[in-house]
């Protein structure tokens, strides 16, 4: 079962990053999946291919911009409240994991 | 000018070190918290450094994934993710080759003549498993930054001067222990591995890299061949890097865009450009309104 959940969690981190927008499951993990495939065929190097490449680029720019956008923003959904002030208070004390202590 | 700016290229590094760590009152009076700590930095720099101006986005991320283990809920790391997009999208590996401090160190260590071991291609995408096992896989599961406790970044940046100078250093060497020591040891590691091989962390280990690879396929500036002008005296191949063929080089997004196979071609077949690909399908389109691109290409 835990498997499962690590599973579940790992699809919604990278559908999250490659698809930042708030929609049902069963719209977000086949878009998912169209993404990944999409991006897959860039790899290859055939010039029969640039358009699909320079879409690509468009589509992973918005995106880009829209995490940007949705980082910098206060959110009353989720649990950090403002990921920027989240970062800033992480970031202003010694961890100590640079020392190999947490 | 492209030239001129290839030859002071190591300026760069230095120059970005000092920016992102200008905080040198930190020694003193403690580390930075002041508000451009809400921004990382385009490349691993430990936030843990008293002068450090800037956080880690490696460390961000981890601390933001660790919120599965904490609070049981998937927070995505959306600022670090985009700012990482964006940048791998317009420039590529441009700041891994150019601005990245501890790429300097290596490439600096690189110069150093000895014997030189090639890394194999393959091995060096274990840093996509890294990226995932380490930012994370672990941190959600356990709750902890692992990466942060092995990086070799962190103990050079962070680990010796907290220790060495930092105010509060004689607590925290009766602190450090066995794995500051193993710490240690990985980044004196990298450090002799950097004079036999070429930027062995970057290529192998960096998760920071490992994101730009990945989106740096799409990159909108690469070094573009002529080749018109090549005479396939493989000189671009030697001073590479990443050690590809130069074609499978600049296509592959793990092109430093490090310039030092435009500095060693005597023909000026390599240069800096727009992605061929982009290319391509604009040429098509302005052809398709009846508009002639300029030849632009100069004999060397």
């Amino acid at each position: 079962m835990k498997i499962f959940d690590y599973f579940v969690h790992f699809l919604d981190v990278f559908s999250k990053i490659l698809f930042p927008f708030n929609v049902s499951p069963f719209i977000l993990y086949p878009f998912f999946v169209l993404i990944s495939f999409m991006i897959i065929l860039c790899f290859f190097r055939n010039k029969k291919l640039a358009y699909l490449k320079l879409l690509m680029f468009i589509y992973l720019l918005v995106i880009s911009i829209k995490l940007l956008l949705s980082g910098s923003s206060h959110s009353s959904k989720s649990i950090i409240a403002s990921e920027l002030s989240e970062y800033k208070s992480y970031a202003s004390r010694i961890c100590l994991s640079c020392i190999g202590i947490e | 000018m492209m030239r001129i700016l290839l030859k002071i290229r190591f300026f760069f590094g230095g120059l970005s070190f000092f920016v992102f760590n200008s905080y040198l009152k930190g020694f003193s009076q403690g580390i930075y918290t002041g508000s451009a700590k809400r921004f990382c930095a385009p490349f691993i720099n430990c936030h843990s450094c008293p002068s450090a101006t800037f956080s880690c986005p490696v460390g961000v991320s981890q601390h933001i994934f660790t919120y599965r283990h904490l609070a049981g809920a998937t927070v995505i790391p959306q600022f670090v993710f985009g700012f990482l997009i964006s940048i791998s999208l317009l420039l590529g590996k441009l700041v891994c080759g150019w601005l990245c401090p501890f790429g300097l160190v290596q490439a600096l260590l690189n110069r150093i003549r000895t014997l030189k071991i090639k890394i194999p291609h393959p091995v060096t995408n274990v840093k996509y498993f890294i990226f995932f096992l380490m930012i994370i896989f672990l941190p959600s599961v356990t709750g902890e930054p692992w990466f942060c406790k092995l990086c070799p970044v962190g103990s050079l940046e962070a680990g010796i001067p907290l220790i060495a100078f930092g105010t509060a250093s004689g607590a925290l060497r009766d602190l450090a222990q066995s794995m500051f020591s193993l710490k240690l040891s990985i980044l004196l590691a990298f450090l002799v591995f950097s004079i036999y091989s070429k930027r062995p962390f970057c290529r192998m280990v960096c998760p920071v890299g490992a994101v730009f690879s990945f989106f740096g396929r799409f990159s909108l500036i690469r070094v573009r061949i002529n080749k018109e002008f090549c005479t396939s005296c493989r000189l671009c191949e030697k001073v590479c890097p990443i050690e590809l063929p130069i074609e499978k080089a600049v296509s592959s997004g793990n092109c430093f865009l490090c310039g030092e196979c435009v500095k060693a071609c005597n023909r000026k077949a390599l240069r800096f450009g727009f992605n061929e690909n982009y290319n391509i399908v604009f040429n098509k389109l302005f052809s398709a309104f009846g508009c002639k691109k300029k030849n632009i290409e100069k004999s060397p």
